[in-house]
């Protein structure tokens, strides 16, 4: 790959939650705020990140990537690459986003926000209790109550799927 | 919480059903201070694909852009349960709350989105609503964190013993109704119309006096005075000119063979005159209502919905018919934002 730093190229190996390595250009990861600080103040050439899953890092790492090698030039590519990037299963969305939101990658972390908001919008508020693993905690009189105020909420037309 | 910034994104209306998620939730998406991040985060967009209009019952209008450019437009009636009926117009909208006023000049803040709603009090100076005739509006005050209405009233009876119009706010955090005094301009003779928000201040055509020409003023909502604004030469009386906000912007329109829109951009007091000739349009009082796009408008012509085009000079039917006065038209956002102060969700 085509560099204009000059001088050896520094080398940091991330550590999924899974012991898998992920060894990577240190230029890379300078766009996660978190790994920036840690880099900078300590210089580590080894990073355990146990509560990221390697599934979800493997995403972030080809996300990095990508993001470096944006020019102004191949801008719509990269449009297609995010839209791509964000085309998995709401589960997985929700643990890349939640990486991304502990590595401090702020443009990923807006792009991926809104990803999810998108895709949640228009469920029901039983699917989105399942998605977010929450019980409900009020009683059947206050869910009535609810119901009643609120009809939409409850409404057939929407998504209970929880993809 | 990341979760947070996930809500902030979502659209009104699915934050008012995750509410009912849970106990945490429905705290969570009710505080102040999200609904706040949510306007600001909602309001930049400049969305104003939404109409509220008053014709007995308020009838809200939705466009919407389907995948192949289509544009769908839905009528909605307003439920406001007991409310429901005899509203005469809508005179203000900011941050998703619509100024309405109802049979005996009864004035509500409503959003129309979550529904909930304010009944604004009577204020004891006010003019005889029989022996006057008060015009209307209602905005956002961002120094002290307050919304407003202003009316501006005088008598309209034959030889009235006093002149003056008066200025009357009602702040929504005080709850309270004041009179700021008369002001400097005679309103009479100009055509009833609501003010029109633009960059914190209402917008009305005013005389200086009886024999003088037509000014634009602005009400400034934070200090409460009137400021002249420069207007772009025309060939017309300033009087036959109609103030409309499109996005953000404050527009003059005016209609004889041609259509003439003086749009000032960026607030900056600058004027840019467009004519435009539509042919077909001639004989057809048109009403401009708002833009999808910063290069469109749309507009009422004949009880019809039409788009204009200015860059590609294209006009065409949305296919709507629109049985009601269109001109207390106003174009609103959904947002979470609460007509009341303090009793948190209660409307």
């Amino acid at each position: 790959m085509a560099s204009s730093t000059t001088g050896e190229k520094k080398i940091l190996t991330l550590k999924g939650g899974d012991n898998e390595e992920f060894i990577l250009e240190e230029s890379l990861v300078l766009q996660s705020e978190l790994l920036k600080n840690m880099v900078k103040e300590e210089r580590v050439s080894s990073i355990p990140l146990p509560s990221i899953k390697s599934k979800t890092l493997v995403k972030i790492i080809e996300y990095l990537k990508k993001h470096a090698e944006l020019t102004p030039s191949n801008k719509e590519e990269f449009k297609n690459f995010e839209k791509e990037f964000v085309n998995v299963v709401l589960e997985e969305l929700l643990d890349i986003t939640v990486a991304v939101n502990y590595l401090k990658i702020n443009g990923l972390l807006e792009f991926c926000c809104q990803a999810v908001a998108d895709r949640i919008k228009d469920k029901s508020v039983e699917a989105v209790r399942k998605i977010f693993r929450i019980e409900s905690d009020f009683t059947p009189e206050e869910e009535s109550e609810f119901r009643k105020e609120t009809p939409e909420a409850f409404e057939g037309d929407l998504d209970d799927t929880t993809n | 919480e990341i979760i947070y910034d996930i809500f902030t994104r979502l659209p009104a209306k699915s934050v008012g059903q995750f509410r009912c998620v849970s106990k945490y939730w429905c705290s969570l998406l009710s505080d102040p201070k999200f609904i706040k991040i949510h306007l600001t985060l909602h309001s930049h967009k400049h969305l104003v694909d939404k109409l509220i209009v008053a014709s007995h019952f308020l009838r809200t209008i939705t466009f919407t852009h389907d995948a192949q450019g289509e544009i769908d437009v839905i009528s909605r009636k307003l439920d406001l349960q007991q409310l429901s009926d005899h509203w005469l117009s809508v005179d203000g909208s900011c941050n998703g709350l619509v100024l309405a006023i109802r049979r005996g000049e009864a004035k509500y803040l409503i959003n129309p989105t979550t529904l909930k709603y304010h009944k604004i009090p009577n204020f004891d100076l006010a003019l005889p609503v029989s022996d006057s005739c008060s015009m209307y509006g209602f905005g956002y005050d961002v120094v002290n964190d307050d919304y407003k209405v202003v009316a501006l009233s005088y008598y309209d009876i034959d030889e009235p013993d006093i002149v003056d119009t008066f200025v009357d706010i009602y702040s929504l955090r005080k709850g309270l109704w004041k009179r700021l005094g008369s002001s400097p301009y005679d309103h009479s003779l100009t055509d009833p119309a609501s003010g029109v928000l633009v960059n914190g201040a209402l917008h009305w055509f005013v005389s200086k006096t009886s024999n003088h020409p037509c000014v634009l003023v602005a009400f400034d909502l934070s200090d409460e005075t009137f400021l002249e604004l420069p207007v772009p030469p025309t060939d017309y009386n300033y009087s036959f000119f109609e103030l409309v906000a499109l996005r953000g912007r404050l527009c003059m329109f005016t209609k004889s063979n041609t259509i003439t829109i003086c749009l000032m951009e960026n607030y900056n007091m600058s004027w840019t005159v467009l004519r435009l000739t539509v042919p077909s349009l001639h004989d057809s009082l048109c009403t401009p209502l708002c833009s999808m796009t910063d290069d469109d408008f749309v507009m009422e012509v004949d009880e019809k919905l039409v788009v204009y085009n200015m860059k590609e000079d294209d006009l065409w039917d949305l296919g709507v018919d629109v049985s009601c006065d269109m001109h207390t038209a106003r174009n609103f956002i959904e947002s979470l934002v609460c007509p009341s102060f303090g009793n948190g969700t209660e409307g």
